[in-house]
């Protein structure tokens, strides 16, 4: 156990003008590139990782949790304003975002988003400062057994909640499963559907695929319905109804218990490694309009929606470092790179971490602290400048975004035929988008693939082949029934609304 | 029974599954009889779960919608463009072709201000190098 020495000093540490001044610095970068669709916050904590070689560990992974911190509150700004998602993450957002911008409420939909990004952030940091030690002991104890139910029951209510048909639902996670498939497999490492590609032997690079479906697919699609339209690819109307433009306090706390049911899911799924924020905003998403006793609202420009998501997939970037912290276990693409970072800074992650270096650790979490501060300080400032970033005419916008798009790609995931494969998926993407089977599911099926696929390895190893042996796993036999039981109540609900005539 | 576009859909789905089953994997993946799972048994069980949702999507009752084909058409051409862009950028590099790639889908798109026209295809690119060789100092494609 870490004693108060320890945890005073490490706070100190971090409360310094020049650290400070690395996470402002963190800050700003994240949301102005998260701002920018194509780019990303992962991207960003790539390029960054190799200056942070000359600095110290602390400012140097204080700047990056900046970084992944302003990230979570860019992605939302162009996702609200012209539905195309400065991260995946940020996706859902768009669901309810673009529609209230669409009424003339964008900065109303930004700075709720602001605020609930901020909110969840702050809940899931407070959950790891004080609780990691023993969810880190819980997650010890979860096997392969309890994961692969756990990712059973992901693919069940994601399938089930987004979109409009369960069986659309089921096929696109199947698709995005069996893209998943393309590479070495996991046990063997045999080549799987490379066709002569060895660039496809670690499979479809992430940014490739992500970037593709929902950037470029979307990109296109605009510039194909918009055709000869020069506006800009969103106007901020100025009604002169200053209700439009801000968020009341009224508002923000009739979002109170979405917030904090976001912000619970956001921190759950960000403790378990593989789930990432993605999926949490979804879930988030999902289990609001299930609640909601006006579900149809939703995606038609409900507030609700938005606080959903951005509380969720903000939460998952503090709970993100439980794993990484206490198993040395990533849970997302960004937390892999922070990983690297820590490495690379002479920071080994594990259950001795906390141990070996508390004080730089309890300076990590005084760094995530100003870093939330500061993203709600620099947001309400720097909202309107960022979003002067894509008010510029749909032309402009789109042709920027796409190479952009090209440029950010061949740097992430390494040269030209990423981006052939981006363009292959843009595709894939746009014919999914036009025959209504959700995108969204496919990348989530798509990012879990590879883990999902080693849990049932590790699961039949463990059981020696025989499955009936999973009873004598009671979580994973309880994820198991709740999903099944996920299914039953989305198929009876389905069924009745279609007998009432609301389908 | 009316071909509507979710019963074509899913008997497309259906047959991709039995494709990939019968045809695809076979040979393109390897058979090897170490580890837990063989390297096929997942991609199976896929494309099997393929067949049956796409057998259900065809059989049940859903919506028709229309959808404008001249859409279609135009994403396949600013799909090739891009693709065309993508070729020309192997050979002759990033900062010669985004111009003319800039250039050619903003005029397809309707851009005819010329300001707007300069921004996109000297200005963004300009942006883009300044950006990624002078700050990162990364190459570009």
């Amino acid at each position: 156990m870490v004693d108060l020495d320890t945890i005073l000093a490490g706070l100190s540490d971090a409360f310094t003008l020049w650290n400070l001044c690395f996470v402002i610095f963190g800050v700003v970068l994240g949301q102005v590139v998260a701002a920018i669709p194509g780019i990303g916050p992962v991207m960003a904590i790539a390029i960054a990782i190799p200056f942070t070689f000359g600095l110290d560990p602390l400012p140097a992974i204080a700047f990056l949790v900046g970084v992944c911190k302003g990230g979570t509150v860019g992605g939302a700004i162009p996702a609200i304003l012209i539905n195309t998602p400065g991260t995946p993450d940020s996706a859902a957002t768009a669901l309810d975002g673009h529609p209230l911008a669409r009424q003339g409420k964008a900065l109303k939909a930004t700075k709720l988003a602001l605020f609930s990004s901020v909110t969840g952030d702050t809940f899931s940091d407070i959950v790891l400062i004080t609780v990691s030690a023993p969810l880190a002991i819980l997650a010890l104890r979860m096997g392969p057994v309890e994961v692969f139910a756990l990712m059973v029951f992901a693919f069940a209510v994601i399938s089930g909640l987004v979109g409009k048909s369960l069986i659309k639902g089921a096929i696109a996670a199947a698709l995005g499963l069996l893209a998943a498939m393309i590479g070495a497999d996991p046990e063997n490492a045999s080549p799987r559907l490379i066709f002569g590609h060895f660039e496809l032997f670690d499979g479809l690079p992430l940014p490739a695929v992500a970037l593709g479906m929902l950037a470029i697919s979307e990109i296109v699609t605009r510039l194909a319905r918009n055709k000869g339209i020069n506006d800009a690819a969103i106007k901020l109307s100025d009604d002169g109804d200053p209700a439009n433009q801000r968020v009341s306090w009224a508002e923000y706390w009739s979002c109170r218990y979405t917030m904090l049911r976001g912000a619970v899911i956001g921190t759950l799924l960000g403790a378990t490694p593989g789930i990432g924020s993605t999926a949490a905003a979804f879930m988030s998403y999902s289990s609001t309009k299930a609640a909601s006793k006006d579900p149809d609202s939703f995606g038609k420009g409900n507030i609700q929606g938005v606080a959903a998501t951005e509380s969720a997939n903000s939460a998952v970037v503090g709970a993100n470092l439980i794993p990484l912290l206490t198993l040395g276990i990533p849970g997302s693409v960004s937390a892999a790179l922070l990983i690297s970072a820590f490495m690379i800074h002479g920071i080994q992650p594990g259950p001795m971490l906390f141990k070996e270096q508390g004080r730089l650790i309890y300076g990590l979490f005084g760094a995530m602290i100003m870093a939330n501060f500061l993203n709600l300080w620099i947001g309400q400032i720097g909202l309107r400048l960022w979003i002067k970033v894509i008010s510029a005419p749909q032309s402009f916008i789109y042709i920027s975004a796409i190479m952009l798009c090209i440029v950010g790609v061949s740097m992430a995931a390494g040269g030209l035929f990423s981006v052939t494969v981006m363009l292959l998926f843009a595709m894939l993407g746009y014919i999914m988008n036009r025959y209504e089977f959700s995108i969204v599911i496919f990348i989530i099926s798509f990012f879990l693939g590879p883990r999902f696929e080693i849990s049932i390895a590790q699961s039949t190893s463990l059981m020696s082949g025989d499955w009936t042996k999973i009873l004598e796993y009671p979580i994973a036999v309880a994820l198991l029934v709740i999903s099944v039981l996920v299914l039953f109540l989305i198929l009876r609900r389905s069924a009745h609304r279609v007998s009432q005539g609301l389908i | 029974m009316i071909l509507e576009t979710d019963r074509i859909a899913g008997l497309i789905i259906a047959t991709l599954g039995l494709v990939l089953l019968f045809v695809v994997f076979p040979f393109a993946i390897e058979d090897m009889d170490d580890g837990s799972i063989k390297p096929d048994t997942l991609p199976n069980a896929i494309a099997a779960f393929l067949v049956v949702c796409g057998i259900l999507l065809a059989i049940k009752r859903s919506e028709q919608t229309k959808r404008d084909p001249r859409e279609l058409m135009l994403v396949l051409l600013y799909l090739a463009i891009i693709a065309a862009g993508l070729f020309a950028i192997s050979h002759f590099g990033f900062l010669i072709v985004s111009p003319f790639l800039a250039l050619s889908i903003m005029l397809i798109f309707g851009e005819r201000r010329p300001i707007w026209l300069a921004l996109g295809c000297v200005g963004m690119p300009a942006i883009i190098w300044f950006l990624v060789i002078q700050v990162l100092e990364r190459s570009l494609p």
